[in-house]
């Protein structure tokens, strides 16, 4: 039988430490290093050290009532002084357990350890402790891992460059970011200028109220451009150290995952719980022909976190051995749209690009006046329109559902990312077959698969031909 | 298949927790509320409560709460107004939990929870011994 870190009688403590703040301010203010004036400060403030001794007291006992025990086929974990609740995982029943070294546990020796189940319905941990680096390890060792003997080799090893790449692609959207900043940069630059030239045409009275209360709008603008920007460079820093040193080993059974600069995060993946492979990809990607797989697996990936099993690829196969699944990435899908449902895919965004420059010339006729600032809005109003129709334009050329043995691979977008999932069939959830009025009469239908996971996974395919309901073995 | 009840303790236990909790609520307003008719009320009103859940609705939950357990599955039984009935298979259990109370050789007062895909069950009132017993059958508890 084991206990939990000893630091973690602070955590437990914690809840009810706030209470003593302000004592606590209290007696600093009068806190003197004269012998005389220590004895003074305890006897005015022996109350707050009692109860201050009482509340790291209750957290001791919550401390010394937490219990782990470790046996042949499960972790055990007891907590509770009153009510006492006694947790029984076995071993087979973990789908991913992980360990987190944050760079300020290392010197306490202190590692976070996490086991999760399938059970639930939510992206909540079964089990979380503070343990001993050396009780980490002990647990670890007895939780089912890769058998070093069989590992498969030639796993691709992501190197620096692949990290800060696939941190480029996947930091809070680099695009949106760039495209925000800008707007606001020349956007404030622009109505400054025009703001400037109408006021002065009117009084000196009106320049002067200019000078004093206008001059700050390209500041604020400034000001919210920059702060885009830093947000997106945040979020870049935070996803290299995330993902830095990211390495990768496993068997048939197993997934070893060890990544993470300042937190150092090993996962256990059991292969056999992963719902479905997720190969994610946006416009650029899909150009340069990189890719990054994701997994969905419970307990691996978070808000913050991303399921990554391959940070970034460049290529056409995931790697070797590592995935002989017979999925072929390259081929085209079995089931697709045809050409004629550009408009279904393509038809909101293209129709919003032509429209665009003839609402330009009549709002340039309408406002004569602002003329640079109606171009810029225009400009920048047409860029995602633009951006958009290419986007569902290859996703019609992409989009497609293909059938392999126990294996299906739906390839579909969402907003401006691509996925090309992989799942077993037994691991689909719900088949919905959707028809509106337009499509009943193209005889056309939309197909929206979900999938098992903790989270919502459903996947769209859209204008798929009315006879895949016949041809697909899917829907039989 | 064998049939698990709650234990008789427990209807008691909750009886007086009942009991107990609206005295201390009536204590509270006695204290608090100076105008004594709305007081009077109020432990009128409690003591409907507690006549209804005590007489009525407790002994009619703990007549009905039932386990099935056979070799493969259990079900639970449940319900006053709309009966439920609910079945878990051992095989899809992933890890479960026992709630202890103090004196809960006594008053009857233990949980267990079975983890499942996507949701759990949670077994009430069992007395300790039950729950050993479920442990061996289904090798998870």
């Amino acid at each position: 039988m084991y206990h939990e870190h000893k630091l973690r009688i602070l955590r437990y403590s914690m809840k009810n430490i706030w209470m003593l703040i302000f004592p606590f301010l209290r007696g600093l203010s009068v806190w003197t290093f004269d012998p005389a004036g220590i004895y003074a400060w305890i006897r005015g403030a022996w109350l707050d050290i009692a109860v201050l001794g009482i509340i790291l007291l209750y957290g001791y006992i919550r401390w010394y009532c937490s219990r782990i025990t470790i046996t042949d086929d499960a972790i055990i974990h007891t907590e509770g002084c009153f009510v006492v609740i006694e947790r029984t995982i076995p071993f087979e029943s973990i789908s991913v357990s992980s360990t987190e070294r944050v760079f300020y546990l290392i010197p306490l020796k202190a590692t976070i350890l996490r086991c999760e189940t399938r059970a639930g319905f939510f992206k909540s941990t079964d089990l979380s402790l503070m343990v001993s680096d050396s009780l980490g390890r002990e647990i670890m060792s007895n939780i089912p891992g890769i058998d070093h003997k069989n590992k498969i080799k030639n796993i691709p090893e992501p190197d620096i460059k692949s990290i800060m790449l696939f941190s480029v692609f996947f930091s809070s959207g680099f695009s949106g970011a760039v495209y925000i900043a800008t707007f606001f940069f020349k956007g404030g630059e622009i109505t400054r200028d025009i703001i400037e030239l109408s006021l002065s045409r009117i009084t000196e009275t009106t320049e002067m109220i200019y000078s004093r209360l206008l001059i700050g709008i390209p500041k604020i603008a400034v000001i919210t451009g920059l702060f885009f920007l830093s947000a997106w460079f945040l979020s870049f820093f935070m996803n290299v150290t995330r993902y830095a040193r990211f390495r990768i080993s496993a068997d048939r059974r197993y997934y070893d995952i060890v990544c993470g600069l300042f937190k150092r995060r090993r996962y256990k993946i059991k292969v056999q719980h992963i719902n479905y492979t997720d190969i994610r990809q946006n416009i650029i990607m899909k150009l340069c022909r990189a890719f990054s797989v994701n997994i969905s697996c419970p307990g691996y990936g978070s808000n913050s976190y991303l399921p990554v099993l391959i940070p970034l690829r460049n290529g056409d196969s995931i790697g070797g051995e590592f995935w002989s699944d017979g999925v072929v990435l390259d081929e085209k899908p079995q089931y697709r749209p045809k050409k004629s449902a550009f408009v279904s895919y393509a038809g909101i965004p293209a129709i919003l690009t032509v429209i665009m420059p003839v609402l330009y010339r009549l709002a340039e006729r309408l406002f004569p006046d602002t003329g640079e600032l109606i171009v810029f809005i225009f400009i920048m109003a047409e860029i995602p329109c633009i951006w958009f129709t290419a986007v569902k334009t290859v996703a019609l050329n992409t989009t497609g559902l293909s059938v392999y043995g126990d294996k299906i691979v739906i390839r579909c977008s969402k907003w401006t990312s691509f996925h090309t999932v992989i799942a077993k069939k037994n691991h689909i959830a719900l088949i919905q077959i959707k028809q509106n009025i337009f499509q009943k009469f193209f005889r056309k239908c939309s197909v929206v698969i979900w999938l098992n996971g903790e989270s919502k996974s459903r996947y769209t395919i859209k204008s798929l031909s009315e006879k895949i309901i016949n041809e697909c073995e899917l829907f039989n | 298949m064998k049939i698990f009840k709650p234990d008789k303790n427990a209807l008691v236990s909750m009886q007086i927790i009942v009991v107990s909790a609206s005295v201390l609520f009536l204590i509270a307003a006695r204290m608090y509320i100076p105008v004594n008719i709305i007081v009077v009320i109020i432990a009128a009103a409690l003591l409907t409560i507690v006549i209804f859940l005590n007489c009525i609705y407790l002994p009619l939950y703990f007549d009905y709460l039932s386990y099935e357990a056979d070799d493969e599955k259990i079900t639970k039984h449940s319900g006053v107004i709309f009966k439920s009935d609910k079945t878990v298979k051992y095989s899809t259990v992933q890890y479960s939990a026992v709630v202890r109370t103090p004196f809960s050789k006594y008053t009857g007062l233990n949980f267990a929870v079975l983890f499942v895909y996507g949701g759990q069950l949670r077994l009430m009132f069992l007395n300790m011994d039950d729950i050993a017993e479920l442990r061996k059958a289904s090798s998870s508890l």
